[in-house]
C-alpha cells in the first residue's frame, strides 16, 4: 500500500503551529513556562556546549530572574506561535519562534536539571519555514522527514551497539526504575498489579523491550522507501503512549515530528 | 544517485546542501563521540545496559505534614522541574555542597581544569544558588500545588523490590525542611 498524505506548505504551517500552540498552552497550564518557574536558581548546563554558550551570556538566569521579562518572554513566544499560525506567509514569525523557543529549551531543561529530548520537534519544526520558495521549502521539510526517521533510528542502533538489546535484565530493569516512584507514592493504583506482574516476570519485560527496540528500527526502512510513511505516523502514537504507561516517560509533544511524513503539495 | 534526497539539495543549493551535510555531519560525529551538544542530539535514551539494583530512591515531599503526591498533582513539565531539581540539589548535598559538573571535569581534565574553572564557575552552582534552593522550591510548589505553604518537607526514600514485585519502604534519609 502505498499510502501519503500530502498537503501544501499554508495547512502544513497551520498544522505544525496548531502543536506548537497547543503544546505551549500544555505548559501554560501545567507552570512549566519561563514567567512561572518563579525564579529558578539551580542551572545544569553539564557538557553541553550550546548550554554553556547560553548561560555565560546569562540569558537564561537574567530572562528567569526578572518577573516582567519573562511574561514578555512567554507573551511573545506565544506571539510568535500564533503569528506563524495565522499569518502563514510571513517567515519572520517561524523565524523568531525558534529562536526564542531554543532559550526556553535551553533553560527549561537546564532549571530542570535533566536535558529532555521531548521538546526537541517543537524546537525543529518551524525551521523548514524559515525558507523562500516552495521548492526549498520541500527540500527542507524532507529533511526534516530524514530527521524524525534518524530520531528512532538511532534510539535502535544505540540499543543494538551498546548490547543493552540482549541485554536480558533490560526490561525489568527499565520497569523497575521507572515504576518505583509511582508505585511508591501510589500504592492502590490498579496499575500496579500490571507493573508488579511484569517485574515478576523477566522473559516477559525482556520481550516486551526487544519489541519495542525492534519498533524503533523499524524505522530505518524509511530512508530507502516512502512506501511506509503511514507506519511512521502510527508507530510514534504506539510507542510513546506505550511507554507513558509502562514506563511514566512522556514524549507526547515528539510526536509534531509525525508532520514531517505528511508529503507537501505544490500551492 | 540523481534521485537521491542530498543529490537534489545540491542541484537546487549548494549553501543549503552543505549546511545540512554539516548539520548530518556533525549529529554523525557527536553520536560517535557520545556527546551532545544542542541541536546535535545523541538519542540515546535507555541504551545503556541496565542490571536489576536492589533498591531505588524516591523523593517523598510533604507539605504542610501531608504527603505530597506529585505523581498525581503535578503533569510531566510541571514534575521534571520538581524533582530532577531535587534530585541534583541532593547530589550537591552529597558531594560536599559542590556542584557534581565541577566534579565531574576535575577527574577529567586533572591539572587541566584550572583552564576552564573560571569559565565553569560562571555557569555551574555556588554556595549562594544552594542555599536559595530550599526559597524557590517552595515557592514554585505554593504555585504548583495550589496552596499555601507553611512547612515543607523534602526526604530521600529507599524503596527495594520483593519477589512478587511490590516496593517496601527500606529508610528515610532528610534533605530539607523549611518551616515558614
Amino acid at each position: 500500500m502505498n499510502f501519503q498524505i500530502i498537503y501544501t506548505r499554508h495547512t502544513l504551517q497551520r498544522l505544525a503551529f496548531a502543536g506548537v500552540l497547543l503544546s505551549l498552552l500544555y505548559r501554560w497550564w501545567v507552570h512549566s513556562l519561563m514567567g512561572q518557574l518563579a525564579a529558578p536558581v539551580l542551572v545544569y548546563p553539564y557538557v553541553d556546549l550550546t548550554y554553556w554558550g547560553l548561560h555565560l551570556m546569562n540569558i537564561p538566569q537574567w530572562i528567569s530572574g526578572h518577573y516582567a521579562v519573562t511574561v514578555f518572554f512567554d507573551v511573545l513566544l506565544f506571539g510568535a506561535a500564533l503569528g506563524s499560525f495565522i499569518f502563514t506567509q510571513k517567515r519572520i514569525f517561524p523565524i523568531i519562534f525558534t529562536l526564542l523557543y531554543l532559550i526556553y529549551f535551553v533553560s527549561y531543561n537546564s532549571f530542570g536539571a535533566h536535558h529532555t529530548h521531548c521538546m526537541v520537534g517543537v524546537l525543529l519544526i518551524g525551521v523548514p519555514f524559515w525558507f523562500r520558495g516552495e521548492r526549498t521549502f520541500g527540500l527542507m521539510w524532507g529533511g526534516l522527514r530524514y530527521f524524525t526517521l534518524w530520531v528512532y533510528s538511532s534510539a535502535f542502533l544505540w540499543k543494538l551497539f551498546r548490547g543493552s538489546l540482549f541485554n536480558f535484565e533490560q526490561g525489568v530493569a527499565i520497569f523497575m526504575n521507572e515504576n518505583a516512584t509511582h508505585i511508591a507514592l501510589n500504592p492502590d493504583a490498579w496499575m500496579n498489579g500490571i507493573y508488579a506482574f511484569f517485574i515478576a516476570h523477566p522473559m516477559l519485560s525482556f520481550l516486551a523491550n526487544v519489541g519495542a527496540v525492534l519498533m524503533e528500527g523499524l524505522f530505518i526502512i524509511g530512508f530507502f522507501t516512502k512506501k511506509y510513511d503511514w507506519a511512521w505516523i502510527i508507530l510514534p502514537i504506539i510507542f510513546h503512549t506505550m511507554t507513558y504507561l509502562f514506563v511514566h516517560v512522556m514524549f507526547y509533544e515528539l510526536l509534531i515530528l509525525n508532520l514531517a511524513f505528511f508529503g507537501v503539495r505544490r500551492s | 544517485m540523481r534521485k537521491t534526497y542530498l543529490f537534489r539539495l545540491y542541484q537546487h543549493s549548494k549553501t543549503l546542501f552543505w549546511s545540512v551535510a554539516i548539520f548530518c555531519g556533525m549529529t554523525v560525529a557527536l553520536t560517535f563521540a557520545g556527546h551532545q551538544i544542542t541541536p546535535f542530539f545523541l538519542w540515546a535514551m535507555f541504551s545503556e545496559k541496565e542490571n536489576i539494583r536492589t533498591t531505588h530512591e524516591v523523593i517523598d515531599i510533604k507539605l504542610n505534614g501531608e504527603t505530597f503526591n506529585y505523581t498525581q498533582e503535578l503533569i510531566d513539565a510541571n514534575r521534571h522541574i520538581v524533582t530532577g531539581s531535587i534530585f541534583y540539589y541532593d547530589k550537591m548535598k552529597n558531594n560536599n555542597d559542590t556542584d557534581p559538573t565541577r566534579t565531574f571535569f576535575q577527574e577529567k581534565l586533572g591539572d587541566n581544569y584550572t583552564k576552564i574553572q573560571a569559565t565553569l564557575e560562571r555557569i555551574t552552582n555556588d554556595e549562594a544558588q544552594y542555599a536559595a534552593f530550599q526559597e524557590w522550591l517552595m515557592r514554585y510548589l505554593e504555585r504548583s500545588a495550589h496552596r499555601k505553604i507553611e512547612t515543607l518537607e523534602v526526604n530521600m526514600q529507599t524503596w527495594a523490590y520483593d519477589e512478587s514485585g511490590h516496593l517496601n519502604l527500606v529508610n528515610t534519609k532528610p534533605i530539607l525542611t523549611i518551616n515558614n
